[in-house]
């Protein structure tokens, strides 16, 4: 069994909000529209909508060219949950904090207009590969912050959020640091726009997770971190837990590059490994935050094998208000996991009205209030990855 | 400090600085099967199934000899770039024939993950795996998610590769960095290849006939206090610094790629001194990683 690691803190930047809470709220009480923004599409119209994060927030970041729009989107959400413990520089400075971001366009080599320079025999300004060099999502993290802890940018596509989230808790337990910044990062990019728009699984119009109609995915933009601790760190800052990770489960399908395996079996297994190193059963699960990304096979598979494991359990996607957000959508859904736990109140699937006759999968379509001690999270990705996270309520929360 | 078994060893490095051979690859698996698997999964691959059969003393004879997989292996790959050539071409695709008709397939191939999604597939392996892209101490890194796995006994042996390929442009963009930091210095050529380990937890070094790995970050007054053996090895582009702190470490090879410390540690291995050891700069500080055999 895994020991439970504590959550102090956590920060989100999404097409949601601008923060955690705000994100939170969106999903409770409001929507998001996906927008057609031309810039993602090259020489083509842009045939499916994307969720960004606001222009108005945008434009009060502070600009540094020097900066992927990743990390413009990593390092504020750094900012909040650090404000939240309310740790000083110098406090940070003395445990040894280790940084584990998940990410998928932030380490990719997404720079076309140097690329297509560079063939045609020019020699392009070499600051985009400067800024390249300099943000890797997980060592930048390490730099601006100080840190002296382990450094690891994991790039299981759309897993590495969760992954990284599994892969900070083992850090704590197996002491190799006191405190882990963990989550996940990803900017939009023209270049996985191109690639998902060509795999045929985008929507033309806002994603439908787990509808009957659904048409594909939109692609989003977004950022969230958790700050993990150990005991010994959360006694000497003197910090409260909002919820502690507990177990993680990840397994492979072994199966196709693209494709989920026919009967989810490395998703079961995931699943299955997370509750056991849990020591619990799928029963104490309260409520689930799926994958849900709209496209027709991850919902298909998904939906199965949530009603297997959990029949009557509640679950919700939330990439209807914040699109597939690739190496961040397990960061961001682990947050928000987190203040379901804490507030009592499910958000729900925006986008599902209906479900297919031969599925028994139905998200919750409305807000619930929802009493539960332990969650589950999960994410499929390209290469037929598959994780799971369990999080326990912390003694920090009001419901 | 953290110990793992070291079981077993495979390479796909170059001889001569050239990109590596990977027709070996054509032992283990159907030529047919392996039209569509890029450069960098070929290495991965291919080094991969070295390690296997290093492990288990056997031979690949031919297509028909069973790899000799441990029960419940997990994979890590670490790699300072990714699988740069699948991107590329995904670029080319755009760029010749319009984001409308680019490759679907080059795309999904360009994804970080592929490589190690394809090894599984390949020796049907359902099983944990991950990937790291850093400039960040590859290596040490994952040593560290391998030593994490194993002593959380999720998986009972690990295959840990460090793996990092050569493009033209990455050739391009080392050079002309070099030249903006007005460095007029003979430049350590760029390499590729990969470099793998099957690992075991700490005590099953009965199976091995490389002993343990002990790894642990240092500080460079650290490294500078620690009584360092003969055989002590570090990447070509870390010499300079470790010869200002007064630290003396050979390269095994005068090439450079992010996973550079990956050969080192096998040449580190493979010299036979018991103790012998592998520095890899980590930010700030260094990974120090050492050989104890066994007796």
């Amino acid at each position: 069994m895994d020991r439970p690691v504590s959550i102090c803190a956590c920060g989100c930047i999404c097409a949601a909000g601008k923060d955690s809470r705000s994100c939170y709220e969106t999903m409770l009480n409001g929507d998001v529209q996906p927008t057609f923004a031309p810039d993602f599409s090259y020489d083509q119209p842009m045939l499916s909508p994307v969720f960004t994060v606001t222009e108005e927030w945008r434009n009060k970041q502070d600009q540094n060219p020097l900066l992927t729009e990743t990390m413009q989107l990593l390092f504020p959400a750094v900012d909040e949950a650090l404000t939240q413990t309310g740790l000083t520089a110098k406090q940070l400075a003395t445990f040894k904090v280790g940084s584990c971001i998940g990410t998928s366009t932030g380490a990719s080599l997404n720079f076309k207009s140097f690329y297509q320079e560079w063939r045609e025999g020019g020699e392009p300004a070499l600051e985009v590969i400067e800024s390249y060099l300099h943000c890797n999502p997980a060592a930048a993290v390490a730099e601006k912050y100080a840190l002296k802890g382990p450094v690891q940018t994991v790039t299981n596509a759309c897993s590495s959020g969760t992954d990284a989230v599994g892969i900070a808790a083992s850090w704590i337990r197996q002491g190799l640091c006191d405190l882990v910044i963990a989550g996940g990062a990803d900017a939009l990019s023209g270049i996985s726009y191109t690639g998902f728009s060509r795999l045929m699984i985008t929507s033309p119009e806002k994603c439908r997770p787990f509808d009957k109609d659904r048409q594909g995915l939109n692609l989003g933009e977004g950022a969230a971190v958790l700050i993990l601790a150990g005991e010994e760190a959360m006694q000497n800052l003197k910090l409260g837990s909002m919820a502690e990770v507990m177990g993680y489960g990840t397994c492979c399908d072994a199966h196709h590059l693209t494709a989920p395996h026919p009967e989810g079996t490395g998703l079961k297994q995931a699943i299955t490994q997370s509750l056991e190193r849990s020591g619990i059963t799928a029963g104490e699960i309260g409520f689930i935050n799926v994958h849900g990304t709209g496209t027709e096979n991850n919902d298909r598979i998904e939906g199965q094998v949530i009603h297997e494991l959990f029949p009557a359990t509640p679950f919700t996607g939330t990439k209807g208000f914040t699109g597939h957000t690739l190496g961040a959508a397990g960061a961001i859904e682990a947050v928000m996991t987190v203040m379901v736990l804490q507030s009592g109140q499910l958000m729900p699937t925006r986008g599902f009205h209906e479900a297919a006759p031969e599925s028994q999968a139905v998200p919750v379509t409305e807000k619930t209030a929802i009493k539960a001690q332990y969650a589950l999270s999960d994410s499929l990705a390209f290469g037929g990855n598959n994780s799971a996270l369990v999080f326990r309520k912390g003694a920090k929360c009001s419901a | 400090m953290l110990r793992l078994a070291l079981l077993g060893i495979g390479t796909a490095l170059p001889e001569n600085g050239n990109a590596a051979d990977t027709s070996g690859l054509n032992k283990y698996f159907a030529p047919r099967r392996l039209r569509r698997v890029d450069h960098f999964t070929r290495m991965t691959m291919l080094a991969g199934c070295r390690a296997l059969h290093d492990a288990a003393g056997a031979k690949q004879e031919d297509l028909k000899t069973p790899l000799p997989l441990p029960d419940e292996t997990g994979i890590v790959i670490s790699t300072g770039y990714g699988p740069s050539q699948t991107i590329f071409e995904f670029l080319d695709s755009i760029i010749d024939h319009g984001a409308g008709c680019a490759s679907p397939l080059a795309f999904s191939h360009s994804v970080h993950n592929i490589p190690a999604a394809t090894m599984s597939v390949f020796l049907n392996n359902p099983r944990p795996y991950t990937t790291l892209c850093q400039l960040h101490a590859p290596l040490l890194s994952g040593l560290q998610t391998a030593a994490c796995w194993l002593n959380e006994e999720r998986v009972k042996k690990i295959l840990l590769g460090v793996v990092d390929e050569k493009t033209d442009l990455l050739e391009t963009n080392s050079r002309r960095l070099q030249e903006k930091k007005g460095n007029t210095a003979a430049q350590i050529p760029v390499g590729e290849g990969a470099c793998f380990f099957l690992l075991g937890p700490a005590g099953n070094e009965q199976d091995s006939k490389y002993g343990t790995l002990a790894f642990d970050t240092v500080t460079p007054q650290e490294l500078q206090k620690t009584e360092l053996p003969e055989s002590t090895f570090a990447p070509a582009h870390s010499l300079r610094k470790l010869s200002t702190l007064k630290i003396s470490a050979t390269a095994s090879r005068q090439s450079d790629m992010p996973g550079a410390a990956g050969a080192e540690l096998v040449a580190a291995v493979q010299s036979m001194d018991n103790g012998a050891c592998c520095i890899e700069q980590a930010g700030n500080n260094f990974g120090l990683i050492s050989v104890k055999q066994q007796g």
